[in-house]
């Protein structure tokens, strides 16, 4: 009797052993493997900024009598469906050029300082002034719309919006 | 009597075994901590669009293009936009870890121009395989309004330290 319990006790120690050396030897296993070779990659897309994209934006702002037209009607809402004519710049600029980054809607404006979009559903973007209706858009491609935001010389803010490929 | 023996017996062989599961529990922490943290952090893509941003802040400003821009070729290229692809000493590398492309086009137009290239060219060859590349394209206009569309393309090698 005293020896069938002494067998079980050494039976229960090596079996958790056993189970412990192929628990390890799978941590060993996943961790060697390329499971976790991403995270050791630390890329841009994490930061919320573009400035490829901003360079182009002012460049936009900067051609013809664009920022005139923005600044008038305060919001331009470009979208893939929508093709005028002026538009077709706007989406070679921001799809087209090099960055496979967008796609979707861009929304272009340039609103008074302290002013900002309301931006409730996929097409229905607002400007507003109201500081509680403001609602703070975050920036770069995390929450699936690259916001870009600058401040120009009449105190003036050109707001850029464009929709991020997942 | 035999019995308490018997148990004393049993417990110095279990705690022997104790300390030989620690043991082999402890290394393994160890040792994977060591797979997981010992591998260096690739931040390469960061390098590569971090030397992308610069040549093209070097090119253009505030949406316009520098008024040098045309003067820039590959021989001034380093000096004019302050490039300078020295390396840590790893592997035997010089300044060839590195190499930066730019090119220009009539924003209506299809084929681009060089502007000027500097660095290992040979580098752009393993794109999306063990090299990391970053290529990007904006818009700008130069003083005269014309429109341009300038391209940048920025390779980062370091392949030694990130397999």
């Amino acid at each position: 009797m005293n020896n069938k319990a002494q067998i079980g006790e050494t039976m229960t120690w090596m079996v958790g052993t056993i189970i412990i050396i192929i628990m390890l030897a799978m941590s060993v296993f996943i961790l060697s493997s390329s499971l976790f070779e991403n995270d050791r990659k630390i890329s841009l897309r994490s930061i919320n900024s573009d400035l490829i994209v901003t360079k182009s934006f002012l460049g936009y702002l900067l051609t013809g009598d664009n920022f005139n037209q923005l600044r008038n009607t305060e919001l331009r809402l470009v979208t893939d469906s929508v093709s005028r004519s002026d538009d077709e710049i706007v989406k070679k600029i921001f799809f087209e050029l090099g960055s496979n980054e967008y796609s979707g809607d861009i929304w272009l404006g340039v609103l008074k300082e302290g002013c900002g979009w309301n931006k409730d559903t996929q097409t229905n973007v607002q400007p507003s002034c109201a500081p509680n209706k403001r609602k703070v858009i975050a920036s770069g491609c995390i929450t699936g719309v690259f916001y870009d935001r600058i401040k120009l010389n009449d105190d003036s803010i050109a707001e850029l919006m464009i929709g991020c490929k997942k | 009597m035999n019995f308490i023996k018997n148990k004393r017996g049993t417990d110095k062989v279990l705690s022997v075994y104790w300390f030989a599961v620690l043991f082999i529990v402890v290394t393994g922490v160890v040792y994977m901590t060591f797979l997981y943290y010992g591998k260096p952090y690739d931040v390469r893509d960061i390098e590569a669009n971090l030397l992308l941003e610069k040549v093209s802040d070097c090119l253009s400003n505030g949406g316009r293009l520098s008024g040098e821009w045309n003067s820039i070729n590959s021989e001034n290229f380093p000096e004019k936009c302050s490039l300078n692809f020295n390396v840590e000493d790893t592997g035997g590398w010089k300044k060839d870890q590195y190499y930066v492309n730019v090119k220009f086009r009539n924003f209506n137009e299809d084929s681009f121009s060089e502007l000027a290239e500097f660095g290992n060219p040979n580098l752009e060859i393993f794109c999306g395989k063990s090299v990391v590349c970053s290529e990007r394209e904006f818009y700008t206009l130069d003083k005269e309004n014309k429109q341009y569309s300038i391209k940048i393309k920025s390779v980062v090698g370091k392949t030694e330290k990130n397999e």
